[in-house]
């Protein structure tokens, strides 16, 4: 019988192993991130447009800080896995995570089960992308413009597609339903927003909301046609005869209507850990907006279909800080979106 | 490892391939199928009340999220008990008389219109391989197994691995010092290749973070 | 159209494209070996690399690359009895046992024959639908997907061998399986233990690696004789063996790459359908059903055609709506967008040369795996002659790089060795493994459906000619089991196991 002899020894290998490799790891104290290797997390599975916007920013970023940027994808429970584990993280700036806003700011003031971090803590490192929603149906339906749905009262209940609860284009539904007094409901239950998309196509369900640069395509494509945009249609063609949110909900909703607006313009942005050291972030967020800023990279994005819309980090903390004080009408919505 | 645990089973082939099956059947073996019986009973048992207890827990979620789960957990404690009493029924009636080992034997009732019948026990081979084992097999094999993935958690993979591969196949597989060590660079180098420079994925690093990244 | 597929081909077999596919399929048979990293997670990391060129060039590299993930994904399957995609465990079921008895050479000798058939038959067929693409998939809405779910439920009864009953209950346990996660409908977590990681469900990759492929690693483990192995020489000349079997089930082939092509189709159900949809059919309409799970050749042909089929079906709705029907498919459509291409009917009239060039890029590619699958069978068949507690550290290696790398979560781990304990215990008290499998994949796909046909319909959806259809199918298939079950001697309890199915 040599089986504790050899796992002892095994033990005592791994042991002297370790000591070796600690003994190469490079010491906290530095500030410059030079030959090490940064993490950037994506907290959804690859393909999509979180994955693509990382994975474009990766090698740029990495040869501002000298430095190697991989990106890793932790997808689980809506990006929420992902954020604990970041709130968590050692903060050396060698982990960094790519945001979702709506759903990371959405889901810490509707107190979704879950949620182990304060938002206000992260060290925000600029802002990569903001798009408006877009409410769209299908090119052969009944409905052709806002107004059909808003006039359309008497009959059915007009009916929106999506994946879930917590999801963006189901706070959509849940906040134009109040907001406008729609006579709504969302469909769950569709396995991807892409499939809720099907749906609206094949007739079966009315409206999809969703951010504009993932319909881009099926606008173009002339197969769904936009009807209502929530956010900024600045520069977006498409949506040139779409109204806006926030200009056709009664005064009284004024104020929610404009949260709403900011949490999904809010987009897509970098942070690291809570506690990273002044003058790091500083380095950090110095590199972000050197590479995002730069006109080629930008008309690089923008042929990709990922357009940037840059906002600093300080900025993205800001409006961070001022969405957590949302009126209380508009967390009992987000309370209701998230099923809470 | 001295000890084997069929004391009967010859243990190099002889090109014969029912051989193999037949091996494993030899003396010693716990193959009886009033052990199997039982055996099913205490499984059946287990899942019916792994679905009660999703059963229960179902009940308490509102309509849309419980329909389904309720369906599902419902028609497995249906089957399951179900189950549950066949085999303890037809485990009582086995009682009196236990069939012989001999006619367990997958080589048994061979048939020849079947060209390939002589090669077709494999899957029944691996049900009596594992039934064959004693608890020193057991222990031993677990045992690697336990400590490389535990050494996994706690040291990640690169350690791990190189440690594991070098002490199994020394004392496991009985390859020289020399071998072992190469196959173990071999291994993790082709990993830190394919991983840490062309893919640059992450591999699991365990609770010290040793990822051989800076 | 002919013509335009004569442009297409050309613009493939243009040298910028040509030297693009190679080296696709020179990445796909690398990270197609290992579970878990073939599609989705390399096909993200190379579209970085297509910034900047041109279509056709940049899908012979991300489309090369990932149809022969596939065809890689079954020498791991066959050799190692790991499977080496989530979508061709179906393969290790009978690849695995051929290669015990030392006819690896024989058994992906077939495989690479019925993949190449398969994938030529599923762009065949996707060429053939390109006019009719729209309005065929829109056609399939929820209340046909939830029929044709339970369509493949049907089959838990031919993938149970010798014991139904056991075979039922271990589907329900997958059933129960596939609904721990959120809701989707509520969002509260069910069965997750107050446990983040568990809340987007058990992926399929892990269990399937654990279920299938740990039990075999333990086994090499515990083997100190090597007495589970073939002794005596391998017969690797047995590839052409192989693809002659191939050739001679012709029509089974056909219809295995049709069940694969069907499923693709459909966005919503998913490759790892389509293998045990077409298994369970190869079993049942088989002369000698007990044959499979112990290396019948049909089970092998059956799964190969379907893992290649499935990707011209795939392919079809992610073109025509720019919906994905897998998660690789989502990755690819993102492709699309950052090289200009609008999915939609945009697809079919002014970019139909990309369309077309798809085609001929997965036919090439499957034919130039197959072509360095040939070359490389002789070399990788000399492994199985190993000592099996050599390749030990190898394999618990793929094990846990396979069940890690699909979300770089160490919990995948966790989940990986609890399904190699299920396996274990499946095995040593015969309990069939399969239906687990069936379950798992199709729980999620029958809840979705009847829950989102509810919504939407109530209950008039059940009253659809094309559910009523396929339901009646289902049912169909259900009584022919039984009643098959039935004609045959009951399993009195000495009767010899080789007569019936075993447990796979």
């Amino acid at each position: 019988m040599r089986l504790l002899p050899a796992l002892a020894a095994g033990a005592a290998a791994m042991l002297a192993l370790t000591g070796c490799a600690n003994a190469s790891a490079g010491d906290g104290n530095t500030v410059s991130l030079a030959g090490r290797t940064i993490e950037l997390i994506v907290p959804f599975a690859p393909g999509g447009g979180y994955d693509s916007y990382a994975r474009q920013l990766a090698p740029k970023l990495g040869e501002e800080l000298d430095a190697t940027v991989i990106v890793v994808n932790k997808p689980g429970a809506g990006g929420v896995l992902a954020t604990n584990e970041l709130s968590k993280a050692e903060p050396d700036g060698t982990t960094l995570a790519l945001f979702n806003m709506p759903g990371h700011i959405g889901s810490a003031l509707a107190g979704a089960p879950g949620v182990q971090y304060d938002v206000n803590s992260f060290s925000y490192i600029g802002r990569l992308s903001s798009e408006p929603d877009v409410v769209l149906t299908s090119e052969k339906g009944a409905i052709d413009t806002w107004s059909d749905v808003m006039k359309e009262k008497d009959q059915d209940p007009t009916r929106f597609a999506a994946t879930g609860p917590g999801s963006n284009e189901y706070m959509d539904g849940v906040v134009l339903h109040s907001l406008l007094g729609l006579d709504s409901k969302v469909i769950t239950g569709y396995s991807t927003s892409n499939e809720a998309y099907l749906g609206v196509l094949s007739g079966v369900v009315d409206l999809h909301s969703r951010s504009y640069g993932s319909q881009e395509s099926a606008l173009k494509s002339g197969d769904a046609v936009p009807l209502l945009t929530i956010g900024s249609k600045q520069g977006k063609k498409l949506l040139a005869d779409t109204p806006v949110l926030a200009d056709i909900v009664p005064p009284e909703k004024a104020e929610l209507a404009r949260s709403h607006t900011a949490l999904v313009e809010s987009g897509r942005a970098i942070a690291g850990p809570p506690g990273m050291k002044p003058e790091q972030l500083e380095l950090v967020r110095d590199a972000f907006r050197k590479v995002v800023t730069d006109p080629e990279y930008a008309a690089a994005a923008e042929e990709s279909r990922r357009p940037i819309s840059f906002a600093t980090g300080q900025e993205v903390a800001d409006n961070v800080a001022a969405l957590m004080r949302s009126p209380k009408a508009y967390v009992d919505l987000l309370e209701e979106a998230y099923g809470v | 490892m001295t000890n084997s645990v069929s004391p009967g089973a010859t243990v190099t082939g002889t090109g014969e391939e029912s051989d193999a099956a037949e091996e494993i059947t030899g003396p010693g073996a716990p193959r009886r199928r009033g052990g199997a019986r039982s055996a099913d009973f205490v499984i059946a048992v287990a899942l019916l009340v792994i679905f009660t207890a999703a059963f229960v827990t179902a009940l308490q979620w509102q309509a849309i999220a419980g329909l389904f789960p309720l369906i599902a957990t419902g028609t497995g404690i249906a089957l399951s008990a179900a189950f549950a009493v066949s085999s303890l029924l037809s485990r009582e009636r086995e009682r009196p008389s236990e069939p012989g080992p001999a006619s367990t034997g997958p080589a048994a009732g061979q048939n020849a219109e079947d060209a390939e019948g002589t090669e077709d026990d494999q899957a029944d081979a691996d049900h009596l391989f594992f039934a064959s084992l004693g608890r020193q097999d057991w222990t031993v094999s677990l045992a690697y197994f336990a400590a490389f993935f535990s050494g996994l958690y706690v040291f990640g993979l690169y350690v791990a691995s190189v440690v594991f591969t070098v002490v199994y196949l020394r004392f496991q597989a009985r390859s020289s010092w020399l071998f072992s060590a190469v196959y173990a660079v071999v291994l993790a180098a082709a990993v830190y290749a394919l991983f840490g420079m062309a893919l640059e994925l992450p591999v699991p690093e365990g609770l010290l973070e040793l990822t051989g990244r800076r | 159209m002919l013509e335009q597929l004569g442009s297409a081909l050309q613009q493939v077999v243009a040298p910028d494209s040509l030297a693009m596919l190679l080296l696709g399929v020179a990445i796909g048979f690398v990270v197609g070996i290992l579970p878990g990293l073939g599609g989705a997670v390399t096909l993200a990391l190379l579209i970085p690399i297509t910034f900047g060129m041109d279509p056709v060039p940049a899908f012979s590299l991300l489309l090369g690359m990932y149809v022969v993930c596939a065809v890689a994904g079954d020498f791991t399957s066959v050799l190692f009895g790991i499977p080496g995609e989530a979508s061709a465990a179906a393969m290790v079921l009978d690849g695995f046992p051929l290669n015990k008895k030392g006819q690896a050479g024989r058994a992906l000798g077939a495989a690479l024959a019925s993949s190449v058939i398969g994938a030529v038959f599923g762009v065949a067929v996707l060429t053939a639908l390109i006019p009719v693409l729209s309005p065929l998939v829109l056609m399939i809405g929820p209340p046909e997907l939830f029929a044709i779910g339970l369509l493949g439920l049907a089959f838990v009864a031919s993938l149970s061998g010798k014991n139904m009953f056991k075979g039922s209950i271990m589907a329900a346990l997958g059933v129960l399986l596939s609904l721990v996660g959120l809701d989707p409908n509520t969002g509260i977590p069910r069965y997750t233990f107050g446990s983040l990681e568990l809340w987007e469900g058990i992926g399929i990759v892990p269990v399937v690696v654990g279920l299938l492929g740990g039990a075999e690693l333990l086994q090499i483990m515990l083997d100190k004789d090597n007495r589970t192995r073939h002794h005596g020489r391998p017969k690797v000349g047995g590839i052409r063996t192989g693809v002659l079997e191939t050739a001679k089930h012709w029509f089974l082939v056909v219809r295995a790459s049709a069940i694969g092509v069907a499923v693709g189709i459909v966005p919503g159900l998913g490759g790892s359908m389509a293998q045990f949809i077409a298994y369970g059919h190869a079993k049942q309409t088989s002369k000698k059903p007990e044959r499979f799970g112990r290396g019948a050749i049909e089970g092998v042909i059956a799964s190969g055609a379907t893992s290649t089929a499935k990707d011209g079906g795939a392919l079809v709705p992610t073109i025509a709506f720019g919906v994905p029907s897998s998660v690789s498919m989502a990755v690819l459509l993102g492709a699309f967008v950052i090289l200009g291409l609008d999915p939609g009917p945009s697809m079919l009239t002014d970019d139909l040369d990309v369309t077309l060039s798809m085609v001929w890029i997965v036919v090439l590619a499957t034919v130039a795996a197959a072509a360095l699958g040939y070359v490389l069978l002789r070399p990788l068949t000399h492994l199985t002659r190993v000592k099996g507690r050599v390749l030990v550290p190898s394999l618990i290696l793929l094990l846990t790089l396979g069940a890690y790398s699909e979300s770089n979560s160490f919990a995948n781990v966790l989940v990986m060795l609890l399904f190699l304990a299920v396996g274990v215990v499946a095995i040593r008290w015969d309990w069939p493994r399969v239906p687990l499998l069936l379950g798992l994949v199709l729980g999620a796909i029958l809840e979705r459906y009847f829950i989102l046909s509810h919504s939407i319909y109530d209950w008039e959806w059940l009253g659809r000619p094309s559910v009523i259809a396929i339901i009646a199918v289902a049912l169909l298939l259900v009584v022919s089991q039984i009643l098959r079950a039935l004609r045959k001697p009951r399993t009195a309890v000495d009767t010899p196991r080789t007569k019936e199915g075993a447990a796979v």
